[in-house]
């Protein structure tokens, strides 16, 4: 095996620099904002999926969610960089397009896992078993990857301890919106929740090994969206009972598709946002950070929807505690910053990436440094017809499947969608700026 | 040295995820998740 060797080869990755100080820092705010916008629209995504209310099956409100999120994920990366740099980083490491699909089988499975916890012990004692995934992370993070290796006590007490305190936040928040549900079944649905919860950090494994390698987010969420596809069309198809059935699904939410695919599409903002936070701050930080994606969902439940109108004061005093608490978990996460030691060892676990799967060093370090690694290309990523091409079928679909949309008869706050959506406008130009100049999205 | 050609470098790759022990850790997770999910439903 040709490739086995390549850690001999000169050109190969062996050793390089550390990235400086000065980088490092300016790297890890990029990052650690990223984390916070994420959080802000992974919430948001949930609230178009509020305005379904017609009967139609969880797993194909999925299958359209992934839907969009395929559109997006497709059309997002050609306009911000062109599928010329899709292709370019799957010369540099094209292993790595068998962990993106992997991830996104994983992806897939959680996610329909959900949908019955969802079903079986109601959103609020799910979620928080779920988001147990950030725990999962940290310990893959710190066992394969090297993180929070060096980072001496005071690091390890701000991350696991700030993980400790969203969880405990999260339990308050899923314990004061929780509806008096008599769940028949709470053994399977805590069980499914809390596989979903393992499935979601597992995910990452996949994650940190393309970051490390150097590959950009913006190439890694296109392979990573076949895996979730094709998995998210195998389960609808086994839960529909075949194709024939799944098309009438399909016809019958024909007018609550537009949301839908809304839906996804929001969903893929927060997580370009958080596959950013994940290679500049790792799993361990990034993900606890978009976690606080809870938050936001009950911020847009409570000031959009009207949930817990009408209830008593001390309900409303859990949810502020609650919401404090993962404020705090998410500071002393967002506040323990990589040290140069431990960045030293990120270096070593991803040199060692690079040898085992023959990667040029040079594009592990511009990865590591977050540059651009395509020296043909730097700073001129001239658009294709292709790219274009792309965008305008997923506007067309977007724009045509507006058109037949209905807007659902239920009362909504719309003085708070227009503060929450500003929220949203101001961390996607906050976090898009940022990456921009800091990492040309690299 | 030879540069391995297109099928043979895809091939050596794929021997090389195989050989990876991360690799198997998610494959368990999703086998164990595959699993779950046919309990429950």
């Amino acid at each position: 095996m040709d490739q086995l060797t390549t850690a001999q080869r000169p050109g190969f990755a062996t050793q390089s620099p550390l990235v400086n100080p000065d980088r490092l820092r300016r790297l890890q705010s990029v990052g650690i904002l990223c984390g916070f916008g994420a959080g802000a629209w992974l919430g948001a995504a949930e609230a178009p999926t509020k305005l379904v209310t017609a009967g139609i099956s969880p797993v194909v409100v999925s299958l359209l969610m992934v839907a969009g999120v395929f559109l997006a994920r497709w059309s997002v990366p050609a306009l911000v960089r062109g599928t010329g740099q899709i292709g370019w980083d799957l010369r540099q490491a094209p292993h790595l397009v068998v962990w993106g699909i992997l991830a996104g089988c994983l992806w897939a499975v959680a996610n329909t896992l959900t949908i019955f916890a969802i079903r079986d012990v109601g959103l609020s004692i799910a979620f928080p078993l779920w988001n147990m995934n950030s725990l999962i992370g940290i310990l893959w993070g710190v066992t394969l990857f090297n993180e929070l290796r060096n980072a001496g006590a005071r690091r390890w007490l701000s991350v696991l301890g700030g993980a400790l305190l969203m969880f405990l936040g999260a339990c308050m928040l899923a314990y004061a919106s929780s509806a008096q549900t008599t769940p028949e079944h709470a053994m399977r649905g805590i069980v499914a929740a809390l596989t979903a919860g393992v499935l979601w950090g597992t995910m990452y494994i996949p994650y940190r090994k393309a970051y490390l390698t150097g590959m950009n987010p913006l190439s890694f969420v296109a392979f990573f969206t076949i895996g979730e596809l094709v998995t998210m069309i195998l389960l609808a198809l086994s839960y529909s009972g075949g194709a024939s059935p799944l098309v009438h699904e399909l016809l019958k939410a024909k007018q609550v598709l537009f949301w839908l695919l809304l839906a996804g599409f929001v969903w893929v903002i927060g997580d370009v946002f958080q596959q950013y936070a994940a290679k500049y701050v790792g799993i361990s930080r990034g993900i606890p950070l978009s976690n606080t994606n809870q938050l936001w969902g009950l911020a847009w439940g409570i000031l959009v929807f009207g949930e817990l109108r009408g209830r008593g004061l001390s309900l409303y005093a859990q949810v502020i505690g609650g919401s404090l608490l993962m404020a705090v978990g998410a500071g002393a996460i967002a506040l323990s910053s990589v040290t140069g030691k431990e960045h030293g060892r990120w270096h070593e676990a991803a040199h060692r990436e690079g040898r085992r799967y023959g990667v040029s060093a040079d594009y592990v370090q511009a990865g590591l440094a977050g540059e651009d690694s395509n020296n043909e290309t730097k700073g001129d990523r001239p658009r294709t017809w292709l790219d274009w091409g792309i965008v305008a079928v997923a506007t067309a679909i977007f724009i045509g499947l507006g058109a037949i949309s209905r807007v659902p008869d239920i009362g909504l706050n719309w003085t708070a969608i227009s503060l929450l959506s500003a929220i949203l406008l101001l961390f996607l130009a906050a976090c898009g700026t940022a990456l921009w100049k800091a990492t040309r999205f690299s | 040295m030879r540069e391995p050609g297109g099928l043979r470098r895809w091939r050596d790759l794929t021997l090389i995820v195989l050989c990876d022990v991360h690799f198997w850790i998610p494959v368990a997770v999703l086998l164990g998740g595959l699993a779950v999910l046919r309990w429950i439903s």
